[in-house]
């Protein structure tokens, strides 16, 4: 089933975001505040109000400090409202996007004709993190003092390197040019531009992998709202369609007891995206990448097919990217 | 100050039926990995059925413990207070293992300065005590 033209997203919401909570007398707003704050900001920029959401979808996204099993319909619970179909996301990084085809195809089938879809997260002011971890990272990485992300990554970029040659310096060229998009985004955190010499300064966490390597948690929430073609034409924003979609889970490059952990699903649903959408790169103007860790930005930008793997590497993608350093 | 210093102790696996057999060979110091019966392929982590043809045909096997160096890292820093107990080991090796039959096994290497230790290098397994009668499987360079 194509997906391709059949939705459109008519609003989106994006709180502020912060790293407050975690000191005394620093504000403190927790993970529902944000919840209700970015789903608030989606029905505003619809011109929909939250009754509008009775009796249709809502889609609601596990972040890592906050997990709990009936979270979907927890948020349902917070927002008010009561939906007919509830999704959870739970991919991570990747929910909102996934959850973007899953609303498209509940849609396309007839079950609702509108989505809410929102994520919030609030790790600075509410301690502690979800103790539910998958069983092989609790039973063969925690006890060898695996840490985290931080530490698989750096599995992933220090092989990178060792089979492409890429340097510090290139990794260092991508994370200026994605610091100088945020610069442009008023929504940002860090919004003051990183010089090469700055990122190759900061401190080591996980070799290879450098404080500004990292992905930075942060408080804030984030919603849009996706609709069927004729609902979104009795909105007040012009619809933007979605064209093309793709996920891939659990995906494995080669045997699955030592995949190459250098290609990602990417390949796979990123190829699926452009089939449905029925575009070529060339067509594309706007790449929004996950910008997690900096070496899976290039991951992505390889396996997205926009340059072969280790072709050119840092300056390919910082070209790309869109800034030269 | 008490406080301070006492000491945190480190994350342990779980024992589940499926890992059973593998925790109880590395405390007689073996290393054994799962294997299907029917396409031979090797199956790391431990798990319920064959990763490759479904097959509930799965059969312990030992492994020689020698392999390579796939990827690593120093690590240096503690995230989350689960892993507080790992602070007085840094700077300490993390690393995905290749062993010779194949797996790749997430590991540390030991026995060796941080520095010293780089992608294809040789090593093999040595089991270390980690209390409650755990043994884990790390890797050490042959010399």
């Amino acid at each position: 089933m194509s997906l391709r033209a059949k939705t459109a997203i008519v609003g989106c919401g994006e709180t502020p975001v912060d790293r407050l909570g975690g000191k005394p007398g620093e504000p403190r707003k927790i993970t529902s505040e944000y919840l209700a704050w970015a789903a608030r900001l989606a029905l505003e920029d619809a011109g929909l109000t939250k009754k509008d959401l009775d009796g249709q979808g809502l889609a609601a996204i596990y972040t890592t400090n906050h997990s709990q099993p009936f979270w979907p319909e927890e948020a349902a619970g917070i927002l008010g409202i009561s939906p007919a179909v509830s999704l959870g996301g739970g991919n991570g990084g990747a929910s909102a996007v996934s959850l973007l085809g899953h609303a498209a195809a509940i849609i396309n089938a007839g079950l609702v004709n509108l989505v809410l879809c929102v994520a919030a997260a609030a790790p600075f002011s509410e301690h502690g993190r979800s103790r539910m971890e998958p069983a092989d990272t609790r039973d063969f990485e925690m006890p060898f003092g695996v840490m985290g992300p931080n530490c698989k990554i750096s599995f992933v970029m220090s092989r990178y390197m060792y089979e492409s040659g890429m340097t510090v310096d290139h990794f260092g060229k991508i994370a200026v040019t994605a610091r100088y998009h945020a610069t442009l985004n008023p929504n940002a955190y860090l919004r003051k531009p990183l010089t090469l010499e700055e990122y190759k300064k900061s401190r080591l966490i996980s070799d290879p992998i450098r404080l500004y390597d990292c992905v930075m948690p942060a408080n804030g929430g984030k919603a849009y709202i996706i609709a069927s073609p004729e609902r979104a034409k009795t909105l007040r924003k012009p619809p933007v369609y979605l064209l093309g979609w793709g996920e891939r889970n659990n995906a494995s490059a080669g045997p699955r007891f030592h995949a190459n952990p250098l290609i990602t699903g990417i390949r796979e649903s990123g190829s699926a995206a452009f089939d449905m959408a029925d575009v070529s790169h060339r067509d594309i103007a706007f790449l929004g990448l996950y910008d997690d860790y900096i070496p899976i930005i290039m991951l992505q930008i390889e396996d997205l097919g926009f340059c072969e793997k280790n072709e050119n590497f840092g300056c390919t993608a910082a070209a790309i990217l869109g800034k030269e350093s | 100050m008490a406080e301070a210093s006492k000491e945190i102790p480190k994350p342990l696996p779980q024992i589940t039926p499926i890992t059973q057999p593998f925790w109880e060979a590395a405390a007689s110091r073996k290393l054994v990995m799962q294997r299907c019966s029917d396409c031979r392929s090797w199956v790391w982590c431990p798990r319920p059925a064959c990763v490759e043809c479904g097959s509930e045909g799965l059969q312990w096997a030992p492994v020689s413990g020698r392999g390579t160096v796939f990827a690593f890292t120093v690590i240096r820093e503690v995230v989350g207070r689960a892993l507080r107990g790992f602070e007085k080991d840094i700077p300490y090796i993390t690393a995905w293992i290749d062993l010779e039959e194949g797996p790749r096994i997430c590991s540390n290497v030991v026995q060796c300065p941080v520095e010293k230790v780089v992608i294809g290098m040789a090593v093999e397994v040595v089991f270390e005590e980690a209390g409650q009668g755990i043994f884990l499987p790390k890797f050490k360079p042959i010399r």
